[in-house]
C-alpha cells in the first residue's frame, strides 16, 4: 500500500518535472526566435491591438469600479483615524503597486489568454501548425513569438490606464462622494508616492504579460485532441496563468520591496 | 528519390509502422493504398518530416531527413508540397491571403508579381472569384482546391497528397485526380498520394504499396496489384465480403 503511494506520488511529481522543463523549454526557444531575423513588427502590432486595444473597455471598466470601492474602503478606515487627507495616497498606492498589476493581468487573462490558446489549440488540431512547418516556416516564431512579445508590451500600458482609472474612481467617490479635499487627495499622492512604488508595479505587470501570453500559448500549442482537447486548454491556461500572476506577484512584492 | 528503410513508429505503446521498406521514384505518382487508421498518414507525415521514426531511415535523395538538425530539415522541405487531408488552411486568411502566403513568406517578390501567380492558379483550379472568401464560407470541395494551389505555388519537386478525395462527390473527385494528373504532367514532380478510393487511384497511380498492419503487404506497378493474388491485396480491392441489403 505504501510503495503504492510513493508511486503514484513520485508518478506526478516525475509528470510535474517534465511539464515544467517542457515550458521552460518552449519559452527558451521563443525568446531565443524573438531576437533572430526576420523581424515581423506587423505581427506584433496585430497582436498588441488583440490583447490591448481590445481589453481597453474591461480594463476601463473594472479599473473605475475597483477604485471607486478602494476609496470606499479607504475613507471610512481612514477616517476611524482621523486621516482622511490620506486617502488619495493610499488608493494610488493601493493600485500602483498591488491592484492594478494584479487585476488587469487577471482581466487579461480571461479576455485575451483564453482566446490565444483556443486559436493555437485550433490552428494545431485543424494541422495549420503542420502546415507551417511544412512550409519550412518555425511555426513558434510565426505564431507564438508575436504572441509573447505582444504579451509584454500590451500589459503594462493596459495597467497604466487601469491604474490612472481607479485612481480616478477613488478621486470620485472620496472627493465628490465624501468630501475629502481634492488638493490633499492628489497632494498626498504626489508627496508620497515614490518611483520604486511605480517601478515595483511597471516589473509586475511586465511579469505577468510574459506569464499570460507564455502559459496561453503553451498550453494552446501542445493541446490535446479535438474540440474537448482545446476545450482543456482554455481552461488550464487561464486558470493556470491565474494561479502562476498570485505566486509571482507574493514572490515580485517581497523581493522588491 | 525518396526512399525508406526499415521505419518503425510508435504511439503511447501502440506499434504503427512496424519496419516500412519503400521505394518511390522520382517523377512518378506513387499511391499507398490501406485501411483508415492503418498509418498512412503518419507514413507520409515521416516523409516530410513532421514525425521522425523510433528507428529506421527516411531518405531524400540519400539524405537521412530523420536525423537533419532544423534548418537542414528546411532547406529539403522548401522542395516539398503537401495537400493536407482536412487542407489546413488558415482559417483566419482569405482563400487570395492562404494561397499567397508561401510566396509572401518566403520569396522577396512584389505585390503584383504575387497576385498575378496567385490569379493564374486561381483560374487553374476553377476558384474565379473566390479569393475574397475565408475557409469557412466554402465548401470542403473548394477547400481542398486552395489546399492544392496553394501547395503547387511554390513549384514543388515533391507532391504529398494526403486523401486528396475524400469526402467530396464523384464529379469533385474526378476533377481533383484529373488536376493532380494535369499538374503532373506540367510540372513532372514527384508524387505521393494516400487513398483508400478503389479503384479510382489506380488511374493516376504509376506504383502502389499496400499497407496493412504497418507493413506494406504489397508493392509494385498499378497493373501488378490490380493482378495480385495476394488475399489482404485482393479483399482491399474488392471490399471484403457484402451482406446483401435488398
Amino acid at each position: 500500500m505504501f510503495i503504492f503511494i510513493l508511486e503514484k506520488v513520485g508518478n506526478i511529481f516525475i509528470g510535474f518535472l517534465k511539464r515544467t522543463g517542457r515550458m521552460v523549454i518552449f519559452f527558451s526557444s521563443a525568446i531565443s526566435l524573438a531576437v533572430r531575423p526576420p523581424f515581423k513588427p506587423g505581427h506584433i502590432i496585430k497582436q498588441i491591438h488583440f490583447i490591448g486595444v481590445k481589453s481597453l473597455f474591461v480594463i476601463i471598466l473594472t479599473g473605475l469600479f475597483t477604485g471607486m470601492a478602494l476609496g470606499l474602503q479607504g475613507y471610512y478606515t481612514l477616517a476611524r483615524v482621523g486621516s482622511e487627507g490620506l486617502l488619495g495616497y493610499a488608493v494610488a498606492l493601493g493600485m500602483i503597486r498591488e491592484l492594478g498589476p494584479v487585476l488587469s493581468a487577471l482581466m487579461v487573462t480571461g479576455r485575451a489568454g483564453s482566446s490565444m490558446a483556443a486559436e493555437i489549440g485550433i490552428m494545431k488540431i485543424s494541422e495549420q501548425l503542420d502546415a507551417l512547418d511544412t512550409m519550412a516556416i518555425n511555426p513558434v516564431k510565426y505564431v507564438v513569438v508575436p504572441k509573447i512579445i505582444a504579451g509584454i508590451i500590451a500589459v503594462p500600458l493596459l495597467t497604466a490606464i487601469f491604474n490612472i482609472i481607479g485612481i480616478l474612481g477613488g478621486y470620485l467617490v472620496g472627493v465628490e462622494l465624501m468630501g475629502v479635499n481634492p488638493g490633499t487627495f492628489f497632494g498626498e499622492m504626489q508627496n508620497r508616492v515614490v518611483f520604486k512604488d511605480i517601478h515595483l508595479g511597471f516589473v509586475k505587470s511586465v511579469s505577468f504579460g510574459a506569464i499570460i501570453s507564455w502559459v496561453s500559448c503553451f498550453e494552446g500549442y501542445y493541446t490535446g485532441f479535438g474540440a474537448e482537447g482545446v476545450s482543456k486548454a482554455t481552461t488550464v491556461s487561464v486558470v493556470l496563468s491565474s494561479v502562476l500572476i498570485l505566486i509571482c506577484n507574493y514572490f515580485i512584492t517581497s523581493v522588491m520591496l | 528519390m525518396i526512399k525508406l528503410v526499415d521505419v518503425y513508429k510508435t504511439f503511447n505503446g501502440q506499434e504503427v509502422l512496424k519496419g516500412i521498406t519503400l521505394e518511390i521514384p522520382k517523377g512518378k505518382t506513387t499511391a499507398i493504398i490501406g485501411r483508415s487508421g492503418g498509418g498512412k498518414s503518419v507514413l507520409l507525415k515521416h516523409i516530410i518530416g513532421l514525425l521522425k521514426p523510433d528507428s529506421g531511415q527516411i531518405l531524400v535523395e540519400g539524405t537521412d531527413i530523420s536525423r537533419l538538425n532544423n534548418r537542414d530539415l528546411n532547406k529539403i522541405r522548401n522542395r516539398f508540397g503537401i495537400l493536407f487531408q482536412g487542407a489546413a488552411l488558415f482559417d483566419s486568411l482569405t482563400v487570395y491571403d492562404n494561397i499567397a502566403f508561401p510566396l509572401r513568406e518566403k520569396t522577396r517578390l512584389k505585390e503584383n508579381e504575387i497576385r498575378k501567380l496567385v490569379d493564374e492558379k486561381l483560374a487553374q483550379l476553377g476558384l474565379e472569384g473566390m479569393g475574397y472568401k475565408y475557409p469557412a464560407e466554402i465548401s470542403g470541395g473548394m477547400k481542398k482546391r486552395v489546399g492544392l494551389a496553394r501547395a503547387l505555388i511554390m513549384g514543388p519537386e515533391i507532391m504529398l497528397f494526403d486523401e486528396p478525395t475524400t469526402g467530396l462527390d464523384p464529379i469533385m473527385k474526378n476533377a481533383i485526380y484529373n488536376l493532380i494528373l494535369e499538374m503532373h504532367k506540367k510540372f513532372g514532380f514527384t508524387a505521393v498520394v494516400v487513398s483508400h478510393e478503389i479503384p479510382d487511384i489506380f488511374g493516376i497511380a504509376h506504383h502502389v504499396a499496400m499497407l496493412n498492419n504497418g507493413v506494406i503487404a504489397e508493392s509494385g506497378t498499378s497493373a501488378d496489384i490490380q493482378k495480385s493474388t495476394n488475399p489482404v491485396v485482393t479483399e482491399f480491392i474488392s471490399g471484403g465480403k457484402k451482406e446483401e441489403i435488398i
